[in-house]
């Protein structure tokens, strides 16, 4: 049973959502409009920019012609693979970090140190070592999220509740039990926001690692749409890349709501 | 009789980089099988400390502590320390969870518990979702749950209504009586402490040592106890210790 002033309320929430949704949407189709108008009556210098309609032909003739499924299947093993093997690494340092304090403290400038380098600047490195292959992009974007993620995820291990680990030990629990009943359910929410956060690092290091040698993906795409000056082809890969980030970033968000 | 714990010659201090406060001084006293005890003293003065280093928590200390037979301690700590994310009932059951000791009997043994704790009907809500009070009962339903020999409460009923407090307070002393368990308490409350044990021991001001000890001899139930002829008698005496 619901009170009026809760009813009220309630249709109040509704009201409020609709008119954010409607502006939202309404943003989105002003911007195709202008867009789509200044591009073609040269306001902007659609040359670089290109405008809407063009980009959706673009679109479409990557996808008959270019294979687009292809590169985006390829960008999209990169990603995840690379968030895969950058979460398993940052959830291993940052328990061993946790677990050895003496340790964590000697590592501690180092982490920083190299935290704050643009990572960018070893792809060069990277391409010799792992040669000009999907290993070096994948190597390009583990490098690229993985300190943030160590970073992250050790911090809020540290704030594990003290009086929950106190009151596990007054039971005898072991190094093992502690992490499995303490350390990783109570930093849950912690570790999702931190892998929304490294799957869109790990797609920017992609991107990086496929401008950098690459023979496909959508960051190939782009580069190779710059070199023969297709501009049209760069816009419409920039959209593909959009469309994606803002899937994986869904996936993160259902997996936050439904698997717990 | 034998002693479940004995404490002997206790000296603790803390230390950091620019000090060393001296906490325990010189502490010796043991707790008889099925014995019930209670320690008041001072806000700081080392309480929840002798605590800590009974149960095993802290190791950090001069002297000795030894124990009875099969010795197996279940401590209540001053902070809370729930799982906010797991349910009443996961959380009731985590400390059987850790010692392995879940199966039908146990998990028999803690509806039960929360049946008489009020929390059966709500044992599947979220902890985070609870007051304070009932957040204390369920931490004492985990402490009972492993059907200890020793049990620590530090201030385990400080959450609770007056009402309840009372309730619980001759709730715990018939589970203690009846299953043989030792208490050791720490309470700011002497009533409660007159109430319910069968010796108080009472500190000093930090570093703690201790100042006197009373036998108490009432009846068996800490209601009634209040009650008591004897109980002004116990309290003025306590009253005074504290406030010298
Ligand atoms: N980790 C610590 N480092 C330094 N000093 C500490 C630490 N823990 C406690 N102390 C100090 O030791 C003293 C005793 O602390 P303790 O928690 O045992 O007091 P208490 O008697 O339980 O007090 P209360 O009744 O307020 O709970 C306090 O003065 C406190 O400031
Ligand atoms: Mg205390």
């Amino acid at each position: 049973m619901s009170s009026k002033e809760h009813l009220l309320f309630l249709r109040k929430s509704k009201r409020n959502k609709i008119i954010i949704r409607s502006f939202q949407i309404l943003i989105f189709f002003l911007f195709i409009l202008f867009y789509e108008l200044f591009g073609r009556n040269n306001i902007i210098n659609s040359f670089i920019t290109s405008y809407p309609s063009k980009i959706f032909s673009s679109l479409i003739s990557l996808f008959i012609n270019n294979n687009l499924l292809f590169h985006i299947f390829i960008t999209l093993k990169e990603v995840i693979l690379s968030f895969i093997i950058t979460n398993i690494i940052s959830i291993i340092v940052s328990l061993i970090l946790f677990l050895f304090n003496t340790f964590d403290k000697i590592v501690e400038p180092y982490l920083t140190m190299i935290n704050s380098l643009p990572k960018v600047a070893l792809g060069p490195l990277i391409i010799i070592s792992f040669g000009s292959s999907s290993s070096s992009i994948i190597a390009m974007a583990v490098l690229i999220s993985v300190f943030t993620s160590i970073e992250t995820i050790s911090n809020c291990f540290k704030n594990t509740s003290t009086s929950i680990i106190k009151m596990l030990k007054s039971f005898n629990a072991s190094t093992i039990q502690i992490i499995w009943y303490a350390i990783i359910p109570c930093n849950y929410k912690n570790i999702i926001s931190s892998f929304k956060i490294s799957i869109s690092l790990c797609l920017i290091g992609t991107i990086m690692g496929e401008f950098l040698s690459s023979k496909s993906g959508v960051g190939y795409l782009i580069l190779y749409g710059t070199q023969v000056f297709n501009m049209s082809l760069v816009m419409a890969s920039i959209i593909v890349l959009l469309i994606m980030s803002l899937c994986l970033y869904l996936i993160i968000k259902y997996i936050e709501k439904h698997l717990i | 009789m034998n002693s479940i714990v004995c404490l002997d010659n206790i000296n603790k201090s803390y230390h950091s980089l620019d000090y060393e406060v001296k906490v325990i001084n010189n502490i010796s006293f043991k707790i008889n099988n099925g014995e019930f005890v209670t320690i008041v003293g001072p806000s700081g003065c080392g309480k929840s400390t002798i605590l800590n280093i009974i149960s095993g928590l802290d190791k950090d200390y001069d002297g000795v502590v030894t124990f009875g037979e099969d010795i197996s301690i279940s401590y209540m700590t001053q902070e809370e320390s729930l799982f906010p994310h797991l349910s009443i009932l996961d959380n009731a059951l985590i400390a059987l969870k850790v010692k392995g000791k879940l199966n039908n009997n146990s998990i028999n043994y803690v509806n039960g518990l929360l049946r008489k704790y009020g929390l059966f009907d709500i044992r599947y809500k979220k902890v985070s979702e609870l007051s304070g009070g009932q957040k204390q009962r369920v931490s004492l339903v985990r402490t009972l749950s492993i059907k200890p020999n020793l049990i620590l409460l530090d201030e385990a009923f400080s959450s609770l209504d007056y009402v309840n407090r009372l309730k619980i307070s001759e709730d715990v002393y018939h589970i203690v009586k009846e299953e043989n368990i030792s208490a050791l308490m720490v309470s700011h409350d002497i009533a409660e402490a007159i109430s319910m044990s069968d010796r108080i021991i009472v500190l000093s001001n930090r570093p703690a040592c201790i100042k006197k000890e009373y036998l108490i001899s009432l009846g068996d139930s800490p209601i009634e106890n209040r009650n008591n002829k004897d109980f002004n008698y116990y309290f003025s005496k306590i009253w005074e210790d504290i406030n010298e």
